[in-house]
């Protein structure tokens, strides 16, 4: 039973209980029309419950002898859940076409558990919305109903649960050594490792990343701009309340946006490169995270909002691509600006937005993340960075190109429907609005008075950033042979998963499936020797030999006799 | 169509240099934030180091599509 401290005196309730409650009446409501309300004013709901959220606000519960703080709300918690409940409005705008119920069930589940993750206030209620988190996105993959997808699905899961043990693991050595189950910055030891494995696995830490890309392009079409906003958002989210200001984190996060960008340039599917791509603009969040000063948590959180926004416009677009044209490859698409110039608008301001172009957000925020690194004079960090962003806009400059404008006769298409077309236009001015009027994020940020010493618009880091992008381009057109497409895999470290999951399965199927066949037959001589002592060894040769059974009977008569003897 | 494209873009590209050569940055932490138009360099040996990048991945890690099936 809820138990408020101070709900008494205020109306809302934990946000993810209106998205949890509200997943479960989705069947039950007819005709369509008035399931397509009910789907819009579940989160319009929460957002104006959020709104009234106050800073200090928490909602406890009895279990065990333990008291969880089933929610409690800070400037972090509130600034995460706005931008979650906002994508989540938009998902759920871009999905209003799909007539499956399951689909929208899991995916409020999936919004809702979420919001539980950000708003808990302990350990073991982190864990239960964590678990949720996974065990309902997984059905935004199978929903795909592929071999593909179910296969991906499962690999998803695997990998999800071996996380979860690992954090529960962690989460019981710290309760069991300190006896807290409250939030805070982690100590140290086999638990504090245990709990960044179970929360860097969800971050997509190299090399534990291998889920995202396998995962995320065999999404549904809208399965997938749910997912790309939430699982590996929270893993930031919660790296942000535990492990802020630790150099392992920050040196990861740099990591993880090179490796990105590197992986994207080398694909060939269109989602999968997205898919990367949160590998690398997550890395920033986590170097944020890491460097862990006001400047780099406020970065890292800014971020976190401005990447869910053009993250899912990017999923949003090329879902539109995919549906449209039935094509996700990008050696198969091209010359789609004149039939869907809608998408192609909207994906290149989501292209600029993720490059950090001047004018969209995400230039608002990363410049946060790559300053607090100059300020904290670490180079390493600063250069990595630069050189993602540089690979970032090279990637954005070949999806855009190779999917709308170069030349390619055979394909032909028509703008998505309306509510796809509408979700895209919004998140796309959403992106525009933060960039061109930053305040409107800077108020929402962790720490504030971020305006005070933060300048986003300073003529040197403008034209800093237009150099970049313009050189780095004039490099894309000189060599634009070496960044086209071709039909190929290219393997990721999950190769050496499956390969170690193909000799777990050619060991039981060889070695140990042998080793029984030898044992049995040795089992079946050994019987069939026993048997035969009982035979008759007078029966007639002609019938059967007489054999071992005569043999082993003359042996024991033998034996008889000489003890018989040697006795008497 | 393409060549006045290409133009605006050349024109750009000398304009990104003209301006931005007398800005100086505001936060000189390194030797690199002091030489003029370092974004510039930085924007082409960024693109040629992940060009490398890019093709050593692919010399140990391309494999047909099938390859998993």
């Amino acid at each position: 039973m809820l138990k408020g401290r101070k709900a008494f005196m205020i109306n809302p309730v934990p946000p993810c209980i209106i998205f949890l409650l509200g997943a479960l009446l989705i069947p039950l409501i007819r005709p369509r029309a008035l399931k397509q309300a009910y789907l819009l004013l579940v989160p319009i709901i929460t957002f104006l419950d959020i709104l009234k959220l106050k800073p200090g606000v928490s909602w406890t519960y009895k279990f065990l002898e333990y008291e969880l703080i089933f929610a409690s709300v800070d400037r972090l918690s509130l600034c995460v859940a706005y931008v979650f409940v906002i994508i989540g409005l938009l998902a759920i705008i871009y999905s209003l076409h799909v007539k499956e119920d399951g689909q929208h069930v899991v995916a409020f589940m999936y919004v809702g558990s979420s919001l539980g993750v950000v708003f808990a206030g302990d350990l073991f209620t982190i864990f239960f919305f964590w678990e949720i988190m996974a065990a309902t996105s997984v059905f935004l993959i199978w929903y795909s109903r592929s071999k593909e997808s179910l296969d991906a699905g499962y690999r998803y899961l695997l990998v999800h649960i071996l996380g979860g043990c690992c954090l529960l693991a962690g989460i019981i050595i710290h309760v069991s050594a300190t006896g807290s189950i409250t939030i805070g910055p982690a100590g140290g030891g086999l638990a504090y490792w245990l709990m960044m494995l179970g929360f860097g696995l969800n971050a997509a830490f190299i090399p534990l990343h291998t889920w995202l890309p396998d995962s995320y392009p065999r999404g549904t079409l809208t399965g997938s701009v749910f997912m790309c906003v939430y699982t590996t958002k929270t893993g930031v989210y919660v790296l942000a309340r535990y492990f802020s200001n630790v150099e392992f984190v920050a040196y990861m996060g740099v990591i993880m946006c090179v490796y990105g960008v590197v992986m994207a340039l080398l694909q060939n599917d269109a989602r999968k490169l997205l898919s990367y791509h949160i590998i690398s603009q997550v890395g920033y969040m986590v170097a944020g995270v890491g460097i862990g000063t006001e400047l780099a948590v406020n970065g890292s959180i800014a971020h976190v909002f401005n990447h869910i926004l053009y993250k899912g416009l990017l999923f949003m677009c090329m879902g539109s691509v995919i549906l449209m044209t039935g094509k996700r490859k990008l050696s198969e698409l091209g010359g789609l600006a004149k039939y869907m110039p809608v998408t192609c608008v909207c994906c290149i301001i989501a292209s600029l937005s993720i490059s950090g172009a001047p004018g969209f957000n995400g230039y608002v925020s990363k410049g946060m993340v790559i300053l607090a690194a100059v300020e904290e004079h670490n180079p390493f960090l600063e250069l990595m960075m630069l050189l993602a962003a540089v690979g970032t806009f090279l990637s954005f400059v070949k999806l855009c190109y190779y999917t709308f404008f170069a030349e390619n006769k055979e394909i032909k298409a028509k703008e998505a429907p309306w509510n796809m077309q509408l979700a895209m236009i919004v998140t796309a001015f959403s992106c525009v609005l933060i960039g061109v009027y930053p305040n409107v994020l800077y108020h929402v940020l962790p720490y504030a008075g971020v305006e005070s010493y933060y300048h986003a618009y300073t003529a040197d880091h403008v034209m800093g950033v237009v150099q970049l992008f313009l050189f780095s381009g004039l490099v894309f057109m000189l060599a634009k042979k070496l960044f086209d497409p071709h039909k190929v895999l290219i393997l990721d470290l999950d190769y050496f998963y499956r390969m170690g999951g193909r000799a777990i399965a050619w060991s039981c199927d060889k070695i140990i499936s042998d080793s029984r066949v030898a044992v049995q037959k040795i089992a079946i001589r050994f019987r069939v020797s026993i048997v035969s002592l009982g035979d008759n060894p007078f029966l007639s040769p002609k019938r059967r030999p007489v054999g071992m059974g005569a043999g082993w009977a003359i042996v024991f008569l033998f034996m008889f006799g000489l003890i018989y003897i040697i006795v008497g | 169509m393409k060549k006045k494209l290409k133009m605006i873009f050349f024109i750009s590209l000398g304009l990104s240099i003209i301006i931005g050569f007398p800005i100086h940055k505001h936060h000189i932490a390194f030797f690199w934030h002091e030489i003029p138009c370092i974004d510039a360099i930085l924007g082409v040996l960024g693109t040629l180091i992940l060009i490398g990048a890019k093709k050593t991945v692919a010399l140990f890690a391309q494999r047909e599509e099938s390859f998993y099936d």
